[in-house]
């Protein structure tokens, strides 16, 4: 049987309550078809029944696969040109100069899915120290990322790629630097792979055990976000990244409206948030 | 579409008949009554099989100590049953549907065997109760088998479906479905109920490997196990070797079996052995 509005409007709120995921108006044919397989999972026969199961589900587990299941993931590898011109050019000098004189340099890699822009960086990275003749700061540089699914995080962790996701973004050169075959999976460089740790982590949990950051990179996916959860969301981000420090958000989105903890710059098409010195 | 496949299907044309002797040992080793003199016999009826079983105990895979086994008894006996059982499956299964196909039949059941292995490696890390475990590993075996039977009742077209899939990110599942009205699971499903006659349990995970919830709770759990593993397989670059869109797998299946991420380096290096040992078994 066809959900009712009722059904709908319970369940849209359910999702923007618990999930911090806003649906436009019209949007609301998605909760259908994207919570339809984890209906069937849970076998629940109507979306009421389903609704009344998220609700009183303790461990939380329900909550995540519906706000994963409400959010697309998709990845490319070195995501808008523009943005990693300016990553290469000048964050990672940055952050090369930083671990010269700090010790140490953290990077999150925020709603990482299946892992290709920690490791865009970390292949940019690379490049960097070679370049420079210092091979061993990139000890001194550590990159998490985070995922609200498992699937996604396996995949990251295995750091295999099929000819489809290679196909998507990756420059050739990188590929035949970086990744050798294995059936038909391309599989990213092993030793270079331990420098990234992939956590299973949702967005809306506290981020005290993650530490602070020297860039934070949270893109694609505010975009879903409810305006209460964007503003809980960046005030977090802003309160793990050190000041002076750059948050990369996707293209269009913005925290302009949310919190003042940032000062926003453009660089040829690239937005920039840099963390402020003194929180207001 | 669907209702000419399913007429071919009753009609069964060239499809690979069960192989006698897995269907004999199948029978033999439910039996309580049956002997393992009575087993050997049934398998020795099979000079190939029997020689592969010979060779397989005397490998590194399942080699049983410095003993050389010469005596298809000693190995029934060494091996246990079980194991006998699943050599026998591989063996004479890979060997099917071999005639001129539009698939790379070699990778396709490499990637079947894969699937059968991992399971049981992939058993260690989940809550899947033992009995089941011979169960999935035919059900790996097994579980792509649809795609094999669309390829020998409508080879032209199933060829041309094919060449389409690389144009969309889309499971090849939903994509059959779409166009013949009927996708590999159900078709693999059908024709093992009706020519192959196992048990109902892995009909039941053939039917289901690509979402793997319905059914009793066992059911589910073989079908989940299959799709981790066919998943895991995938990922590794050992998928059945159609150039489309692989889902890796249903975080539902893995989360259920209890599986966690922790365990993700050595399910990965488990998965390459299962390969590994795949390849071997395929060379006999």
């Amino acid at each position: 049987m066809p959900a009712s509005q009722y059904e709908f409007d319970l369940m849209k709120k359910y999702i923007e309550e618990h999930c911090g995921i806003y649906l436009k108006q019209g949007k609301e044919y998605l909760v259908e078809s994207r919570l339809n397989d984890l209906m069937i999972e849970t076998a629940c026969k109507s979306l009421q029944e389903f609704y009344f199961k998220a609700q009183n589900e303790k461990s939380g587990k329900l909550k995540d696969r519906i706000t994963d299941a409400m959010t697309t993931n998709e990845t490319f590898w070195f995501r808008d040109d523009p943005l990693w011109s300016y990553i290469k050019e000048e964050t990672i000098p940055f952050l090369l100069d930083r671990a010269e004189k700090e010790g140490s340099v953290r990077i999150l890699s925020a709603a990482a899915s299946t892992g290709q822009e920690a490791y865009s960086l970390l292949m940019l990275l690379d490049e960097a120290v070679k370049l420079r003749r210092t091979p061993e700061l990139l000890d001194k540089i550590e990159i998490i990322g985070t995922d609200i699914s498992s699937t996604s995080i396996f995949s990251a962790i295995s750091a295999r790629y099929s000819s489809f996701a290679m196909k998507r973004g990756l420059p050739e050169d990188k590929k035949r630097k970086y990744f050798s075959k294995s059936g038909d999976a391309w599989v990213y460089d092993q030793e270079l792979k331990k420098r990234v740790t992939f956590k299973l982590f949702n967005l809306q949990n506290s981020f005290a055990s993650l530490g602070t950051f020297d860039l934070i990179l949270c893109r694609y996916v505010v975009i879903y976000f409810s305006d209460t959860f964007k503003k809980e969301l960046f005030s977090k981000l802003a309160e793990i990244l050190k000041p002076g420090c750059v948050l990369i958000l996707g293209a269009g989105e913005s925290l302009k409206d949310y919190t003042d903890a940032f000062d926003i710059s453009y660089h040829n098409k690239v937005t920039l948030q840099t963390r402020k010195q003194e929180k207001k | 579409m669907r209702e000419m496949i399913l007429d071919l299907l009753s009609k069964k044309g060239d499809l690979p008949p069960f192989p006698e002797v897995l269907r004999k040992l199948q029978e033999m080793i439910n039996d309580p009554n049956s002997s393992i003199a009575k087993i050997e016999k049934v398998i020795e009826l099979d000079p190939v099989l029997s020689g592969s079983i010979l060779k397989l105990s005397n490998s590194a895979f399942y080699g049983l100590g410095r003993q050389k086994v010469e005596k298809l008894s000693l190995a029934i006996n060494k091996l246990g049953l079980k194991t006998i059982k699943q050599i026998a499956f591989s063996l004479k299964l890979t060997g099917l549907f071999n005639k001129k196909n539009v698939l790379n039949y070699l990778t396709f059941w490499r990637h079947s065997l894969s699937v059968a292995i991992s399971s049981q490696h992939l058993s260690r890390y989940t809550n899947i109760p033992k009995q089941l475990l011979d169960i999935a590993y035919l059900s790996g075996l097994m579980h792509d088998v649809g795609i094999m039977v669309f390829s020998y009742l409508i080879p032209e077209k199933y060829e041309s479906f094919l060449h389409t899939l690389e144009e969309k990110e889309e499971p090849i599942q939903i994509r059959e479905k779409e166009h013949f009205g009927i996708d590999h699971q159900e078709l693999g499903a059908l024709f093992i109920e009706k020519w192959w006659k196992v048990n109902p349990k892995i009909i039941h995970t053939v039917r289901y490997h690509h979402f793997p919830f319905q059914g009793t709770e066992e059911e589910q759990q073989c079908a989940q196990l299959i799709n981790v593993a066919d998943g895991l397989c995938n990922n590794s670059g050992f998928s059945n070797g159609i150039d489309c869109f692989h889902e890796v797998f249903k975080e539902g299946a893995w989360e259920n079996l209890g599986l966690s991420l922790s365990d993700a380096e050595s399910i990965i290096e488990d998965v390459r052995n299962a390969v590994d040992q795949a390849v071997e078994l395929l060379k006999l």
